[in-house]
């Protein structure tokens, strides 16, 4: 199957460019396999940079470039020839800087450059052989050329290098690794994992006249791909206004680095910093933000943090602030639009009225794009509202948006399929402990919509409606054949039950000495991850922190303060859950797991436990202390029996579930803390002897037994 | 083997180190020793993430420099509260040629930004903040005998605040662990309460440089601090 990637489309082109496309897609033609690319990739020409107008890069054919000749043009046929020319110079020059698609210093499969004029604009003497004028000289030329088949690696190699991300991450150096080590392993599999696959790349260079909406679970490279547009637009027009904003801002250092080596790609230069606009999605007066900018700009006050957790309280204060710029831009009656294109990378972090905030500050035809995950939201139990009612109405009330019907050209839905950070095993077992699946009483939270899951890659059997029978099962192509393979015979998840703190830090640190002495991990390969309150986590780590330094092994407590680094070279990273979000490691401890394993609010713990699993790209370890861990534990081998599929009966009251396990009101909480200190007070006066235990009327100790048996 | 100057001040960093790790006070440490020709230099390891901050003509000059510290990954330790302590160190050959501790409260109001979108690591960070006046403070204790001028520039001084003429004397260069504890005792005097250690540190561990008296009769006639033992 060939496919089409619809990138830049200069107007002047366009209809030429659809009988190109329709020549090349038609059934003559159908035997090409591969990637036809509109408006990609960029090269430099004597007037600056700009995109080539088609590359087919098939198995077949090899890579044929197309230039279009327009309607309108006036040039010759030296010109034409000259650009033919350039383009073939351009693209050898970049493709020879790397050796997997060399055969000794030539390409190692045929380039052509071929001139697409439809309207016959070119006067040209005799028959000029890499000219076409119509749709048959098209046909005819991309059937009857005889042409060497590419070998399939270095056919991959090429759409690898195509789309502009061979070098997109570094790996790391790692000296001397045995076979089979953790470090080997993950040295073989950072070698795999510059390669985008083509949702990612459809979803870098394809934009739509509206806004476009990204999906995809954790992992499955949103932060690459909206680091990939940023850099594609800016190079293809430097002039446009592009922002890049996020509500985590370890995110921050991420975007500078991919950004920066992905238009490098292009143009082998550094970007223009302040025509791509890098922002936190709220900011201050010392830090760019968008919400502070376009407040600022249309003369409305911005809160700042502080004032905002006053006024709306902690959980609040981000969605308060932006429904209340809201209706003050509203007030106004015309709006800055101090944008051309928005990327919203975490956006189930923002609240609807952002996305509408964003929609009024873009300039015509408002190209906000929105990268997501439904499943990762570690405060709101809400999922965002349909696309349509995110960015408000117009005057008759109908939505300012909604998804086109139409097949062709770019899509503005894209959703990215495969997970390259977790393997099956760990995304399933971060599914099932998330919502609860081998929970004794059923899931305390579940999707109802089959075509989500579909989307974030699981094959659904069964009806998603109450009392049925669903099996939830990861699609074969939903993660890469060598993520396993790569990992096969390692233990991905253990969990560690310890009867103390003091056990838990004690096997956390021998297993982290055992890591970098035995296992050939480097300490910026682990990740430590505290579950327990955020305000408890210097206090809780600290004897970690002291007996791995004792060992010589440093360690920080990563993200916290503004411009921090998250991972430092020779140091284990420490991070509270909030922190850890959008971050990855090799490997991964959970510490003190049995604050998430069971009480009120599960859904949120769940959450947290979720998101804490999925930042593993190879291993997870997660500890905890005393019997909640057998919770956890009896979840898992659930999940391992059953050959990683989800199987469950779907709920039937999924509305009180949500309510029962969902966050507490403050009032709630501190009722509950109320009863607790009431209960101990009990308890205590029984301890002290104040209080006879046989004053107690038998009927309530029997209850408290009861309890406490229920328990376990 | 006897142990060279810069390697007593290695054991005592990795000592102060610990006691700030078991005390809550520090989330990042961030030390390198280095040679520079017969020079030893004890300092933090630079790293470049520049342009992280929207510095502009308006922002007040304490808040760009603390910026461009942070940028810069210029600190020895980072403090649980984002305030950062510097220590620098000059060996040439067994000579301690200059030493500089500073610190650089962070600058209240600040934090806006960098904290809402995860809660603190600290709970009594909010107390800090909220009984603070709103001016940060920033001071440096500094040995620099080349620079020697009597009066005008003490070998050994105390700087306060951004005024470059603020030098006043100090007797001697004061140990690393004395300067911690006196940022301690007068920023966190919370903490310092709850400190008991701090109070009971067995200096006996220490095997810093036995610093000499610095400071000449002239300067003595003025108002200076009293730092040797």
């Amino acid at each position: 199957m060939l496919e089409i990637i619809h990138g830049d489309r200069p107007k002047a082109i366009s209809s030429c460019l659809d009988q190109l496309i329709s020549g090349i897609m038609s059934k003559d033609a159908t035997s090409l396999l591969g990637v036809l690319y509109l408006g990609y990739p960029l090269i430099k020409t004597p007037e600056g940079t700009r995109s080539v107008p088609a590359l087919l890069v098939s198995e077949k054919s090899g890579a044929i470039a197309f230039d279009v000749i327009p309607a309108t043009s006036e040039m010759d046929i030296t010109e034409a020839i000259q650009r033919q020319d350039n383009i073939y110079n351009e693209l050898e020059a970049k493709w020879k800087k790397f050796p997997e698609i060399l055969n000794k210093r030539n390409l190692a499969f045929k380039l052509e450059v071929v001139t697409f004029d439809p309207f016959d604009r070119i006067q040209k003497k005799n028959d000029e052989p890499f000219f076409l004028s119509n749709k048959d000289q098209l046909i005819s030329y991309l059937i009857k050329q005889s042409r060497p088949t590419i070998k399939k690696l270095i056919f991959q190699s090429l759409k690898s290098i195509v789309q502009g991300v061979s070098k997109l991450r570094t790996p790391k150096i790692r000296k001397n690794t045995s076979p089979l080590t953790l470090g080997r392993r993950m040295k073989d599999l950072d070698e795999q994992t510059a390669v985008l696959d083509i949702y990612q790349n459809r979803a870098i260079i394809e934009l739509t006249d509206s806004p476009q909406r990204i999906t995809g679970l954790a992992g499955t490279g949103k932060t690459v791909v909206i680091a990939g547009k940023a850099a594609y637009l800016h190079a293809i027009n430097p002039d446009l206004d592009i922002v890049v904003t996020f509500y985590s801002k370890t995110l921050y250092q991420q975007y500078i680095s991919l950004i920066t080596r992905l238009y490098f790609n292009h143009n082998q230069d550094e970007p223009n910093w302040k025509k791509i606009h890098l922002m936190h999605a709220w900011g201050g007066e010392n830090a760019p933000g968008l919400y502070y900018k376009v407040a600022t700009e249309n003369g409305c006050s911005p809160l700042s943090y502080r004032e905002a957790k006053e006024e709306f309280g902690f959980k609040q204060s981000w969605t308060g602030s932006c429904d209340k710029l809201l209706v003050d831009l509203k007030k106004n009656h015309k709006i800055t639009q101090l944008y051309d294109v928005i990327l919203i990378d975490e956006a189930q972090d923002m609240p609807p009225s952002f996305f509408e905030i964003c929609y009024q500050s873009t300039r015509e035809p408002h190209r906000v794009v929105w990268a997501y995950d439904e499943l990762q939201q570690l405060n709101n139990e809400e999922i965002l509202p349909e696309p349509k009612d995110l960015f408000g109405s117009n005057n008759d009330a109908s939505p300012r948006f909604t998804f086109s019907d139409s097949s062709d050209g770019p899509e503005d839905d894209i959703i990215l399929k495969v997970c390259y950070r977790n393997p099956k095993e760990i995304i399933s077992t971060a599914h099932a402990l998330g919502l609860g699946v081998y929970n004794p009483d059923g899931p305390f939270q579940m999707y109802e919509d089959s075509d989500l899951w579909n989307r974030i890659g699981y094959r659904v059997i069964g009806q998603l409606k109450p009392n049925n029978e669903v099996t939830l099962e990861r699609e074969p192509d939903a993660s890469p054949k060598y993520l396993e393979e790569f990992l096969s015979g390692t233990n991905l998840i253990e969990l560690k039950k310890c009867s103390s703190s003091e056990e838990q830090t004690q096997w956390v640190c021998e297993q982290i000495h055992q890591n970098l002495t035995s296992n050939e991990l480097q300490a910026s390969d682990i990740l430590v991850i505290f579950l327990g309150h955020p305000w408890n986590l210097l206090k809780q780590m600290a004897p970690l922190r002291l007996l791995l330094k004792n060992l010589n092994i440093n360690t920080h407590i990563a993200g916290e303060g503004p411009a921090a680094e998250y991972f430092k070279d020779d140091s284990v990273a420490i991070s509270q859950i909030y922190r850890a979000k959008g971050n990855e490691a090799p490997m991964v401890y959970i510490l003190n797991a049995e604050t998430c394993a069971a009480g009120s609010e599960l859904m949120i713990k769940r959450n947290r436990l979720f998101t804490a699993i999925t930042r593993a790209r190879g291993w997870v370890r997660i500890c905890g202390i005393g019997s909640n861990m057998d919770i956890i534990n009896s979840e898992i081998e659930l999940v391992k029996s059953n050959n990683n599929k989800l199987i469950f009966r779907f709920p039937e009251d999924l509305a009180n579930r949500r309510k029962l396990h969902g966050e507490l009101s403050n009032k709630a909480k501190n009722k509950r803390d109320k009863e607790i200190t009431n209960l101990k007070s009990v308890l205590d006066a029984i301890d002290d002897g104040s209080l006879q235990i046989d004053d107690v009327p038998p009927s309530l100790l029997e209850k408290l037994i009861k309890a406490s048996r229920k328990k376990g | 083997m006897r142990q060279q100057p810069w390697q007593k001040v290695q054991g005592d960093i990795n000592l102060i180190t610990g006691w700030l790790i078991k005390n809550n006070l520090t989330i990042e440490e961030n030390f390198q020793y280095k040679d520079i020709g017969t020079k030893r230099i004890i300092a933090p390891k630079l790293t470049s993430n520049q342009n992280y901050f929207n510095v502009s003509k308006k922002t007040p000059k304490y808040v760009s420099e603390f910026c461009k510290i942070i940028e810069n990954s210029n600190f020895s330790f980072k403090l649980f509260d984002h305030s950062i302590i510097q220590c620098l160190y000059t060996f040439d050959g067994p000579d301690l040629i200059k030493q500089k501790f500073c610190y650089f409260e962070f600058p209240t109001g600040f934090d806006d930004i960098f904290s809402n979108d995860a809660p603190n690591t600290n709970s009594s960070l909010s107390e800090i903040n909220q009984n603070h006046w709103g001016i940060p403070t920033h001071l440096r204790i500094d040995f620099d005998p080349e620079r020697y001028d009597s009066v005008l520039h003490p070998k050994t001084h105390l700087s306060l605040g951004g005024n470059r003429d603020c030098r006043i004397p100090t007797s001697s260069p004061i140990k690393l662990i004395d300067f911690i504890e006196f940022v301690v005792k007068n920023f966190y005097h919370q903490h310092w309460n709850s400190l008991c250690e701090f109070l009971t540190i067995n200096r006996s561990n220490f095997k810093e440089l036995p610093y000499s008296i610095t400071i000449d009769k002239d300067e003595q006639s003025l108002i200076f601090l009293h730092t040797h033992q």
